[in-house]
């Protein structure tokens, strides 16, 4: 998947380029920080719109779906197994989400509270070598006040 | 931004809701006729205004429908006796009826059952 994004303006991005996620399970005390993660991770935020324009004639954006993607390779998380088994018995109720565009200091931090948002997760397995390679991935639909923020970083009113 | 509020009876007396806001996605006010119209015997046309009254069509979207609190009130709202919305945080008020009936006319945007999105038509109780 390829990454869109102009070097320091982050209202242009389509796809966020992913270096970090925090990801907490509920009922598991674990918080799971990944830090490293593959090069092909992202998240993606895509206007819902309302099907009736709005009085000036256009229509309203009323949520956001979301299309994230988390790569981790087994040697760049310590815990590795303990996440694999949160991921198999917990549902995930947090994620926090930190973007930074290569050769830029724009940081965003993006907090997603799964309560907020209608999400699904899956993940694959696959082994680069001899170590596994965990993709998590999310889709989903965010439905509260977040994406009055999400829309702004879109560049359009909320 | 709309208030609207319901009224239910209790034995004779209409019982008004407390007040819920919404920020509209569209609040049109329109004009509504009723005439009688044919052709007598000899061919001639009759058009006859028996009354207008003022429409007002309402749409209130997921933005404001995702929140439990709003979507209650919209239920409680669509099956009420009585209706009124203001635009000025009710220092005016307007008293109308509700037009639709049946099933409440949620639509679902992108079939997605937490995103609904309702059109409401209030007909102005006296006519002009």
């Amino acid at each position: 998947m390829a990454t869109y994004y102009f070097y320091d303006d982050v209202t242009k991005w389509k796809i966020y380029p992913i270096n970090g996620v925090d990801l907490t399970f509920t009922t598991s005390d674990n918080i799971h920080r990944l830090r490293y993660l593959e090069e092909n991770s992202y998240i993606k935020f895509t206007p819902i719109l309302s099907e009736i324009n709005d009085d000036n004639g256009c229509p309203r954006v009323v949520a956001t779906e979301i299309d994230a993607q988390f790569i981790l390779l087994q040697n760049n998380y310590s815990d590795f197994d303990a996440l694999i088994t949160d991921i198999i018995n917990y549902q995930l109720n947090w994620v926090i989400i930190f973007c930074a565009a290569l050769n830029s200091y724009v940081v965003m931090t993006i907090s997603i509270n799964i309560n907020d948002a209608v999400c699904k997760t899956s993940h694959t397995i696959e082994f680069k070598g001899d170590y596994p390679l965990l993709t998590i991935s999310l889709k989903g639909i965010m439905k509260n006040d977040k994406m009055i923020l999400m829309s702004n970083i879109f560049g359009e009113e909320p | 931004m709309i208030d609207l509020k319901y009224g239910t009876y209790i034995g004779d007396t209409l019982n008004w809701s407390s007040s819920q806001s919404y920020n509209e996605l569209e609040f049109k006010d329109l004009t509504s006729t009723e005439r009688v119209q044919g052709s007598t015997l000899s061919g001639n046309r009759f058009n006859h205004l028996l009354h207008s009254r003022n429409v007002w069509r309402l749409t209130i979207s997921a933005d404001e429908l995702y929140q439990a609190t709003k979507e209650t009130f919209m239920r409680a709202f669509y099956k009420a006796q009585g209706w009124k919305w203001s635009d000025d945080n009710w220092v005016t008020e307007k008293v109308v009826d509700l037009l639709e009936s049946g099933d409440i006319p949620y639509k679902f945007i992108n079939n997605h059952i937490d995103l609904k999105e309702i059109t409401l038509t209030f007909i102005e109780v006296e006519p002009d």
